[in-house]
């Protein structure tokens, strides 16, 4: 008998532990968009993309969309800290941004850094702190052109392409990827037309 | 249900928890108990008769028979009827990494560092201090084993901020140089970004306690010009009246047409400069990472000179081939002498970013030289290039410009094996013939060595030539090629003729991790001339104390590295 109620009380103490235990197990899915289990590769993917997304914002816009060959375009770039923390960008002089055009066929005719010397430089990294929401805009001067290659120079061909900005600075406590190839964080594109003049 | 089989689990885990803890509490604090037990149950150990080694001496290898002897003191000794001379113990000092700048919320990096010829107590180092917008200057006043932050840098202009510095001391030890950018953003629009520039030195005249209120303009920036990448050295072994006094300056300079190597000088101390001469001028921009030393100096009218940068070639920037080039001249830097190219198509060029795939910090600065013109008048370049081919300098996986993309590319962008550490000498002036390449660093492919530094201490009469650089060798065992690194040296003197020593890692620990975007573009090092003084002092961007690239911040350490 004695022995009945000792096992009973360790039965009871061992199902308080448990029930302990299991509370931040139960919660743990309503912390995160995503359950923290069972979920492999394409969640940890996913969640680094919301993250990145979560962090710091790209949005562009263009003065016109409808262009002529060899105009040129101001392309305002502004990124926003989208979080509830502040965010620490850390970026080289003259390269917060890349910008690439392609063709249609997905070919690209201009790269920004080709037409400054921003890419040689070798000062030290700029750095730019966003308070939660708020944004740090950049106008952009781009000439539709080709930027390198036999046709370095020549405006471009009437047609439609595809303008993509890529946000090419460190952000402080998120990971690295590559964008197309690129090392970056984010990218927005648009597209735009060249018609005859 | 689903609260229950978790709350079973639970159970379980404590069950297990409870048995584990009780295991270990067992044999923690039964420890000393154990331990007490073994000591108790110890049989003490018969000490050895006094001397018992010497019936055996004559056996021992020579390297024991020479550590015996050296260890005894002894100067002669009588070895199978011969007698032999025992060469006294070099003196091996072994120091520890010294923390320089490591505050936690400024990113320090991009070191430099000098120490007082003529009296190694000072030595001063400077350094990025990110999100401050200056440079730091630190200072030690006990031969590198304490530092402590002096001032910031000043500006030209207050809204400037700072970039690539570069201290050294002058040949006598009475004047500490600081060079580095001031730059700004000159246009009143804040969504518009046109940025202006001046290389300016700032001069300490007590051992780096106190600085310059206002830098002097070296090399000026302006409209069209953009100058970039400043260094700034002496006549460091060749202290007289003639060159205590003289100072050079060298940068690229960008302009609308392409982008030149222009040079300057001070004889005055860094008071007052000389308009600066372009020594290299390229069709469009093939040059960049120059840096000018000193030489011998004959009189009060000739004094070598020697300047080199990197060259791009006519491939193009960061693919292919590129060069080492160098200029001359025998009048302080009044006049060159033709460019030589000291490596010539150097096979290869390094990737902008660190791989694999761009993942890790700038390092196409790797490639630019470090010189040194030892008290013997011979010139030392080191640098990096890759072993293996990359493709373009934009493309981390592949030439993005490619049409249509190669699905199997030739070349890969940013890979794993990205540089290994290479050495060339010319024997004096005029510097026009240069050694074939000496590969120093030396391990197993698929990790990546750069960022190297080149300088001479002489020790017992002898030029010890001194190389270190950052390796990443050490981060074989996280399964992540250059995810980690350390600093590596080796040193060679005339008698090895050309080889060097083994690699050694001279850091403590080689865990940095490597940073998703800038660790620096250069290490330093600085020796003195004292005797008694058999160090090589290193510095470098640490960040053993970082888990994950994305983490920015960076921190300055260094070392007495102890030559034998």
């Amino acid at each position: 008998m004695r022995y009945g109620l000792l096992a009973l009380l360790v039965a009871g103490l061992m199902a308080v532990a448990g029930y302990v235990l299991a509370q931040p197990m139960q919660r743990a899915p309503h912390a995160e968009a995503t359950p923290a289990v069972n979920m492999g590769t394409q969640t940890t993917v996913e969640a680094v993309q919301q993250t990145a997304e979560r962090a710091v914002s790209l949005k562009i816009a263009v003065n016109g969309v409808r262009l002529t060959p060899g105009s040129v375009i101001l392309l305002k770039a502004s990124i926003q800290n989208t979080g509830p923390e502040e965010v620490l960008l850390e970026y080289f002089t003259g390269q917060l941004f890349e910008v690439i055009i392609r063709d249609e066929a997905g070919t690209p005719v201009y790269l920004h850094s080709d037409t400054g010397f921003y890419k040689h430089l070798m000062a030290a990294p700029l750095q730019l702190r966003l308070a939660p929401g708020e944004t740090h805009v950049e106008n952009i001067e781009i000439k539709l052109v080709y930027s390198r290659g036999v046709e370095k120079g020549s405006p471009l061909p009437t047609g439609t392409y595809t303008l993509t900005v890529y946000l090419t600075a460190a952000v402080q406590g998120h990971p690295s990827r590559t964008i197309d190839g690129l090392k970056a964080y984010t990218s927005a594109s648009t597209e735009i037309t060249v018609e005859p003049q | 249900m689903k609260s229950s089989g978790l709350a079973a689990v639970g159970s379980l885990l404590v069950l297990a928890a409870v048995l584990a803890a009780g295991f270990l509490g067992l044999v923690v604090f039964r420890t000393d108990e154990v331990a007490g037990a073994l000591v108790g149950a110890a049989v003490p150990v018969e000490e050895p008769p006094s001397g018992w080694l010497d019936q055996h001496l004559d056996k021992l290898s020579g390297g024991a028979l020479l550590s015996v002897l050296q260890a005894r003191g002894v100067a002669e000794y009588m070895l199978a009827g011969k007698t032999i001379t025992v060469p006294p113990r070099a003196s091996f000092v072994p120091t520890a990494d010294r923390p320089v700048g490591t505050d936690p919320t400024i990113h320090e990096n991009e070191p430099s560092i000098t120490v007082n010829p003529t009296n190694p107590r000072f030595v001063v180092a400077i350094s990025h201090a990110l999100y401050t917008g200056y440079c730091a200057v630190f200072r030690s006043t006990d031969g590198g084993l304490t530092w402590s932050f002096v001032t910031y840098l000043p500006l030209r202009f207050p809204n400037d901020w700072c970039a690539d510095p570069v201290v050294r001391y002058s040949p006598n030890g009475a004047i500490v140089y600081a060079a580095y950018m001031s730059i700004r953003d000159v246009n009143p629009e804040p969504d518009v970004v046109e940025l202006e520039a001046d290389i300016v030195v700032c001069r300490s005249t007590n051992n780096g306690a106190g600085w310059c209120t206002a830098p002097v303009v070296a090399i000026p920036g302006g409209p069209g010009r953009f100058p970039d990448k400043p260094w700034i050295d002496v006549h460091r072994f060749f202290a007289s009246s003639n060159t205590n006094n003289r100072v050079y300056v060298t940068a690229t300079v960008f302009k609308p047409t392409g982008c030149d190597i222009e040079f300057s000088r001070s004889t005055n101390g860094g008071l007052a400069w000389s308009t600066p001469t372009i020594i290299s001028t390229t069709t469009g921009c093939s040059v960049q990472g120059s840096r000018p030393i000193g030489g011998r100096a004959i009189s009060s009218s000739v004094g070598h000179v020697l300047a080199c940068w990197y060259n791009a070639e006519s491939d193009g920037w960061q693919t292919g081939v590129f060069d080492i080039r160098c200029r001359s001249s025998r009048d302080y830097g009044a006049t060159w002498n033709p460019e030589v190219t000291a490596v010539d198509d150097m096979p290869y060029e390094l990737t902008y970013w660190l791989g694999p795939d761009c993942k890790y910090h700038r390092w196409w600065g790797a490639m630019f030289p470090s010189i040194m013109i030892g008290p013997d008048g011979v010139a030392r370049i080191v640098y990096t290039a890759d072993p293996t081919p990359s493709d373009i300098w934009h493309g981390c996986t592949q030439d993005i410009f490619e049409d249509p993309p190669d699905p199997e590319p030739e070349y890969t962008g940013a890979d794993v094996e990205a540089g290994d550490i290479f050495y060339v000498r010319s024997p004096g002036y005029p510097y026009d013939i240069w050694s074939f390449p000496y590969m120093v660093s030396r391990d197993n492919p698929g990790y990546a060595q750069g960022y190297a530094t080149v300088n001479v201490k002489v020790i017992n009469g002898v030029p010890v030539v001194f190389v270190a650089w950052l390796d990443h060798r050490g981060s074989f065992w996280t399964g992540e090629p250059n995810s980690k690194y350390g600093v590596y040296a080796a040193w060679t003197w005339p008698d090895k003729w050309g080889r060097f020593s083994p690699n050694i890692q001279i850091s403590d620990v080689d865990i940095s991790h490597s940073d998703f975007i800038f660790i620096g573009d250069y290490i330093d090092s600085a020796t003195s001339n004292m005797a008694n003084d058999p160090f090589v002092y290193v510095i470098w961007t640490d960040r053993s104390d970082k888990y994950d690239e994305s983490d920015l911040e960076d921190d300055v350490w260094m070392k007495k590295v102890p030559l034998p």
